[in-house]
């Protein structure tokens, strides 16, 4: 248990240490809440624009930063040192999730409470769809970070893993409405993670219905992904 | 009694032999150096005794324990400082001590090591700022915080400075005293020499020759010849009446006890053929000229 919260805090700190992953855990969704909230720009509707962001949150912690880190410590032998401590690669992987769910709970915490302060944003909670919109956005997106992570050499993650945040961000269904983008488009988005768990955290905050092709695409990436991720995963670079 | 016990060790990476059917014993409380060029299989040995590595073929055990089956028992009682990296570059000194002595139930004094390793006034340091040396020191540190009963260093002072370097000899050998067993992997004869109860000498993944420092160096009465320019051994041997061994570029052993008689042969053949001798000495070779004769003096 000590292992493992040691683990977990040195990285936090070391991830709240790094500019670039505050800036797309923290910065860029506190800034887009801003800038949408104020401008109203595309018609976009704050309950509509929040659990679009919860989703780009969870990404940016479970995905992008998870996958720059482990790559990272990959290239410079952290994970091989650890693996010449008592500390099992379970605890090591504990370690990582806890880690990552306190990032999530604070970038949702933050956004939740400038959206409410701010934007007098009430939403219709569903406590159940809010945790599963945390587990599954969490699962799939972070075997999809251990995936490249642990086969690609870091700075390929780190370039592949920036660009996807980015179009996530843009065909993620985050804040730009699916009528701006064409069918293909749209069809490719809903099979990735993120336009699912945009659907998920809107129907958890009562701004929409949760359809069934969310939970299945959820699902299978949340299954796939780690699976894929425990048969490729080389610990050295 | 053993605290390493390795029989026929093999390693293979694809059609790459990089451990060919190596066997040796290191004592419960010896220090070890293995002594070889870039690729020898040094490190390649070090980490399968670490459990980081499986093996090919062959048997290993690691205070009693086999490092491929029981990771979590040995990395409780060994220490192990990498060839290189091994930590967030992000994280600070004394953070990364910290770290690393959670994972054992009575770890050293975290203070205390950074005394014993010169790093106090780096303590709140990012660990990417350090130099070279620093990092180095910082590892070893990391090594000794579960006050390991075996401890691998793999290089433990490349790059290191002079002083720096000394001063982890001198860590080193507080160690030694403790009764704590070692396992060295050194480019550094002058270190092998100084540190190791006994050295063995590994080229191509095979023991080639092992014993300690002065065993390997007792050279006998033997002539150690140095010349400008590569010459004719066997030419000189037939000349002197006596077995000629080339060792590496330009220089020779004469194997039989010098003589005056000797001596003077070999001068005056030199002489008659043009050869320059720059050294001509009896016996005593260091461990490098042992190291170069025993696995030749290219980087294979």
């Amino acid at each position: 248990m000590t292992s493992l919260r040691a683990i977990a805090k040195a990285d936090l700190l070391i991830t709240l240490r790094r500019g670039e992953s505050v800036l797309l855990t923290f910065l860029i969704p506190l800034g887009l809440l801003f800038f949408v909230g104020w401008t109203g720009i595309l018609g976009i509707e704050i309950e509509t624009l929040v659990p679009g962001l919860f989703a780009l949150s969870i990404i940016s912690s479970a995905f992008v930063g998870l996958a720059v880190a482990t790559g990272f410590e990959r290239k410079y032998g952290v994970l091989k040192r650890l693996g010449a401590t008592p500390v099992s690669r379970l605890t090591l992987i504990l370690a990582k999730a806890l880690s990552v769910a306190v990032i999530e709970v604070l970038q949702l915490a933050l956004l939740w409470i400038v959206a409410a302060t701010v934007f007098d944003w009430a939403p219709d909670v569903r406590l159940l769809g809010l945790v599963a919109g945390l587990v599954l956005g969490t699962v799939g997106p972070a075997g999809l970070a251990m995936l490249m992570a642990g086969r690609l050499r870091a700075e390929a993650t780190l370039a592949l893993a920036n660009g996807l945040y980015f179009v996530f961000l843009g065909i993620g269904d985050v804040f730009v409405p699916a009528d701006y983008l064409s069918d293909g488009v749209v069809a490719l988005s809903n099979l990735l993670p993120a336009a699912p768990l945009a659907g998920l955290f809107r129907w958890a905050t009562g701004a929409g219905e949760v359809t069934a092709s969310v939970w299945i695409v959820l699902a299978v990436w949340a299954i796939a992904a780690p699976l894929a991720a425990s048969k490729t995963f080389r610990w050295e670079e | 009694m053993s605290a390493i016990v390795i029989e026929q060790l093999e390693k293979r990476y694809g059609g790459f032999t990089a451990v060919d059917g190596l066997s040796l014993e290191v004592e419960v409380g010896e220090t070890y150096a293995l002594l070889g060029p870039n690729g020898a299989g040094k490190t390649t040995t070090i980490e399968i005794l670490e459990g980081l590595r499986p093996r090919s073929a062959g048997s290993v055990s690691v205070l009693g324990l086999d490092p491929g089956t029981h990771k979590e028992d040995l990395h409780r009682r060994i220490g192990v400082m990498l060839q290189e990296g091994g930590l967030y570059p992000g994280a600070r000194v004394v953070e990364m001590l910290e770290l690393f002595a959670s994972f054992h139930a009575e770890p050293r004094d975290v203070d205390g090591l950074l005394a014993l390793v010169g790093l106090t006034e780096h303590r709140r340091a990012i660990y990417r700022k350090l130099s070279g040396g620093q990092k180095q020191r910082l590892s070893l540190a990391i090594a000794l915080v579960g006050r390991p009963e075996l401890v691998f260093l793999d290089e433990p002072t490349a790059g290191m400075d002079p002083v720096a370097r000394r001063t982890t000899w001198e860590i080193i050998e507080a160690l030694q005293s403790e009764g704590v067993t070692m396992v060295l992997t050194t480019h550094y004869m002058e270190e092998a020499e100084r540190l190791a109860d006994r050295v063995g000498i590994v080229n191509r993944g095979r023991l080639l020759a092992e014993g300690t420092p002065d065993e390997l160096t007792a050279g006998g009465g033997e002539l150690r010849l140095k010349a400008t320019a590569p010459f004719d051994t066997r030419a000189l041997g037939t000349h002197i009446g006596a077995p000629v061994r080339a060792l590496g570029h330009a220089a020779a052993i004469v194997d039989v006890e010098a003589s005056p008689e000797i001596i003077a042969a070999v001068a005056a053949w030199a002489a008659a053929h043009a050869v320059h001798l720059t050294e001509v000495r009896v016996g005593a070779a260091g461990l490098e000229e042992v190291f170069l004769e025993i696995a030749g003096d290219d980087d294979a």
